[in-house]
């Protein structure tokens, strides 16, 4: 039996005799082993990519699952309690509420009402050199 | 990995609003603190006979739509720094519109809402005086024909 290196120095016309040459026998089944084998290998190629973006998409899935899970919890434990347990005592702070939000609401309006003069006054002027 | 933790960031996005705000300063020194929640609101909604001071508004049809009220009044000058930007970042976040603003003495008042022509889904009132800082928001579906009824009608008196 030839080793690999006697094989490599071996020429091509030499190679093609020895392969044409009904003396070397070829093992039983080899034939049937190397089909399985390259069936097998081309099976296993296919399913790769397949195998590869189901666990892509497992993963993705179990992410966005423990993000959620996370996120309703930090949710609920963030809920506030309310500051009153009588709804009249609620009601007179929202009540005193609009009545500050109305204070402060006048205010702005004195202050605009104050420049109402200058703004009529700038308009005439504009008006008057046109 | 990567999208929990964009998840997670998405979450904590949409958590700027004025119950973090409350829940970040309800407990600080020198800080005052209101919050009124759904099921309250619900149960002032049955009350009969709700009105301001002398006239007869009904606050009824304000209180029903209202889902949130969170106040805070802090005299913390430490906190108020902090708070304001906090502020800040929430109406850059929103899509708040500026109805008012006011300075007289020191003190500035800045009035914003969320909503369309119909409807106030925020509204959010920010005092800041000196070493004083009041930031009120209020949450819900607000009728905006009602809400300025009962402002108007409130500086009537």
């Amino acid at each position: 039996m030839r080793t690999i290196d006697e094989i490599e120095r071996m020429s091509m016309e030499e190679l093609e005799r020895i392969a044409s040459s009904k003396d070397i026998s070829i093992p039983e089944g080899l034939d049937d082993r190397i089909s399985g084998t390259l069936t097998a290998a081309a099976f296993h190629a296919q399913e790769r990519p397949a195998a590869r973006t189901r666990h892509t998409i497992i993963g993705i899935a179990a992410s966005a699952v423990a993000a959620a899970c996370l996120g309703m919890v930090l949710v609920k434990a963030s809920q506030p309690k309310d500051t009153f347990t009588d709804p009249m005592l609620a009601y007179a702070q929202l009540e005193q509420t609009f009545q500050y939000i109305q204070t402060k609401m006048g205010k702005g309006l004195e202050i605009a009402a104050g420049a109402e003069p200058v703004i009529e006054r700038t308009s005439e002027i504009f008006n008057g050199t046109k | 990995m990567i999208i929990a933790a964009f998840m997670l960031l998405t979450v904590s996005a949409l958590a700027q609003n004025g119950k973090a705000i409350y829940n970040k300063y309800s407990d600080a020194d020198d800080v005052s603190a209101v919050y009124i929640s759904p099921a309250m609101f619900k149960i002032i909604g049955n009350i009969p006979n709700l009105s301001i001071g002398d006239d007869d508004v009904n606050l009824t049809p304000v209180v029903r739509s209202l889902t949130g009220f969170y106040l805070i009044d802090s005299d913390n000058p430490g906190v108020n720094a902090s708070l304001r930007k906090d502020i800040d970042k929430l109406l850059d976040a929103g899509k708040y519109e500026l109805l008012m603003e006011a300075k007289d003495n020191g003190e500035t008042m800045r009035m914003y809402t969320i909503g369309d022509d119909a409807i106030v889904t925020s509204f959010i009132m920010t005092v800041v005086e000196n070493d004083q800082c009041t930031f009120i928001a209020l949450e819900g579906k607000i009728s905006r024909d009602k809400l300025s009824e009962i402002l108007a009608t409130a500086m009537d008196e």
